[in-house]
């Protein structure tokens, strides 16, 4: 069996694991549009502000590919899919045939058009070259405008504050990460970034760039208010690369490629995993799972992805964040169970829909978390032990016997 | 695999679980400098949780598919291939706790040591013959061995 894999990242990672875990004989080729073997991608806010250093950014250790006997092709493109004869074109002329085909291409940052914005006047803050052209540009005392204030925008904003840098956020919506956070959340966190030194700017967005002859930023936003910087980090999303799909008869793109339970894409022998599928939230642990069950299914598995809902993890100057479902539901339907205390930046929110964990929400104060994660995924009722959900003592006690039973017999 | 088993009728809520453990993951290995010059009170990587009379020793159950791994961003955490045990590379470890949000046990902590993070989670005592929790505990409340096929 001969597998290619388009794309260099978690989810091509796992899929080789995925496939050797079935065929230990089949040769694997991975082509990679970066230059650089696997790396934590979000890691790259660390190595910013040099709490990572070049040598800690493998995801997997050099003899991973090796080991796995797996043929790297680093700084290639593919550039078009041939389902018919089953090949894949690089940029460099090459064809590679393959049997198994994994897209695992990712997303790439969405630039918004805006008046005056050239590819040298801002950054974008989603590969290891990015931070690697920004790191010369951010040095103490100079100012950063970051444009978007989700996971991506915080953490670029964390390494730059970091560094010495002054940095103002700009967020289209009415509050910071608006998918996660929710308003009460949302303001609390605005008044710690404002305690560290933030401007923050809601309900507002760039229209309009000019790089002054001194170099210096010169901006316009939708409010009328100007702003003055030497660095712009644009961070408002990603978009899934779709493009060696597109046209093909068999594939539906939505946003992303549409993919079915064995994460197939309707072209023989191809499976799509990650950033690129179509609903797929862009979150690290959903590309991992997916990479592998693609890569068993490839080998002969015949393994069922069940969308995950979304959940993450968010750090930036000490305090943490961990959201899951549907963290920002208020109102008609829902029952909320909240801790908040303002003085400590806590803040933890259940969200109940017909007595089943929906969502939940908490900062400062993230301790046995995963729980409330597998009673959301495993849709479990939680009627019985609502009241304790809250509790400091919170743990798998809390639940029915018979399911604390089998988790500890797991 | 072998793994450690919770037998909670015979659980008697002593505690010392954490501390052998605690002491089995210092420098010194020794109780009084574990505690009083490497700072690491509260550090156990295993859990008694209480309802009393009820008590059991909660740690993590070295999944096959484990979802710290998966959600790990630095590639810290793995499961070692040969023996099975889920373990963090402590110092590829950057401090997201995606892990935490992933463990369906509550079983990974978030800690730190000397300005470090550290994830709290039980690594068997890879290099030991037997878990330190297993070895000092009292009663066999907590048991080590094989109780199904498979890593």
């Amino acid at each position: 069996m001969n597998y290619v894999i388009i794309g260099n990242s978690v989810a091509a990672v796992n899929a080789v694991a995925g496939i050797r875990e079935y065929d230990r004989e089949g040769s694997i080729t991975i082509v990679s549009a970066e230059n650089y073997y696997a790396y934590g991608r979000p890691l790259i806010s660390y190595w910013l502000e040099k709490r990572v250093q070049d040598q800690d950014m493998p995801y997997r250790p050099q003899e991973f590919y090796e080991k796995n006997c797996v043929r790297v092709l680093l700084g290639r493109r593919a550039v078009k899919l041939d389902p018919e004869v089953r090949q894949v074109h690089l940029d460099n002329g090459e064809k590679l045939p393959y049997d198994r085909l994994l897209l695992a291409t990712g997303g790439r940052p969405f630039v918004p058009p805006i008046a005056g914005l050239t590819a040298a006047n801002y950054f974008t803050f989603i590969n290891y070259d990015d931070v690697r052209r920004l790191e010369a540009f951010a040095i103490p005392g100079r100012e950063a405008v970051i444009l978007g204030a989700g996971p991506t925008g915080l953490k670029a904003m964390e390494s730059l504050v970091q560094r010495g840098v002054k940095v103002t956020l700009v967020e289209l919506a009415d509050r910071i990460w608006a998918p996660a956070l929710d308003p009460e959340a949302g303001a609390l966190i605005a008044g710690f970034l404002q305690d560290n030194g933030i401007s923050l700017y809601l309900n507002d967005t760039l229209t309009g760039i000019r790089q002054e002859d001194d170099g210096h930023l010169h901006m316009e936003l939708k409010s009328g208010r100007e702003l003055k910087a030497d660095i712009l980090v644009i961070a408002i999303g990603v978009r899934p690369n779709v493009e060696l799909l597109e046209g093909l008869p068999g594939v539906t793109i939505n946003r992303g490629v549409v993919v079915g339970p064995d994460l197939s894409t309707g072209l023989p022998g191809v499976y799509a995993a990650g950033d690129v599928v179509d609903g797929n939230p862009p979150l690290l642990p959903h590309a991992a799972i997916q990479g592998k069950i693609a890569g068993r299914n490839m080998a002969g598995a015949q393994e069922t992805y069940l969308p995950l809902p979304p959940y993450n993890a968010l750090g930036f100057l000490g305090l943490h964040i961990i959201s899951m479902g549907n963290s920002v539901a208020t109102g008609e339907g829902y029952e909320l169970l909240t801790e908040v205390d303002p003085a400590t930046l806590v803040y933890r929110k259940l969200v109940l829909k017909d007595n089943r964990l929906s969502g939940a929400l908490l900062i400062n104060k993230i301790d046995r978390a995963g729980i409330y994660r597998q009673l959301l995924e495993e849709g479990i009722e939680v009627t019985s032990f609502k009241d304790a959900l809250l509790r400091p003592d919170f743990g798998l006690l809390s639940l029915p016997e018979t399911i604390w039973k089998q988790k500890l017999a797991e | 695999m072998k793994k450690v088993y919770a037998r909670p009728a015979y659980c008697m809520n002593c505690h010392l679980c954490e501390v052998n453990c605690i002491v089995a993951h210092s420098r010194s290995r020794d109780l009084f400098r574990a505690y009083k010059r490497e700072n690491l009170r509260g550090t156990a990587r295993v859990i008694v949780e209480e309802r009393l009379p009820l008590s059991v020793a909660v740690q993590c159950r070295h999944c096959d598919d484990p979802r710290c791994v998966a959600g790990c961003i630095s590639g810290a955490m793995v499961k070692d291939p040969e023996t099975g045990i889920v373990y963090c590379q402590e110092d590829k470890c950057v401090g997201c706790w995606t892990c935490v949000a992933g463990c369906p046990y509550g079983a990974i902590r978030p800690g730190e040591k000397n300005g470090r993070p550290v994830p709290l989670k039980c690594d068997l005592c890879r290099e030991a013959d037997e878990p330190a929790c297993v070895a000092g505990c009292p009663n066999r409340a907590l048991v080590f061995e094989e109780r199904r096929a498979g890593a």
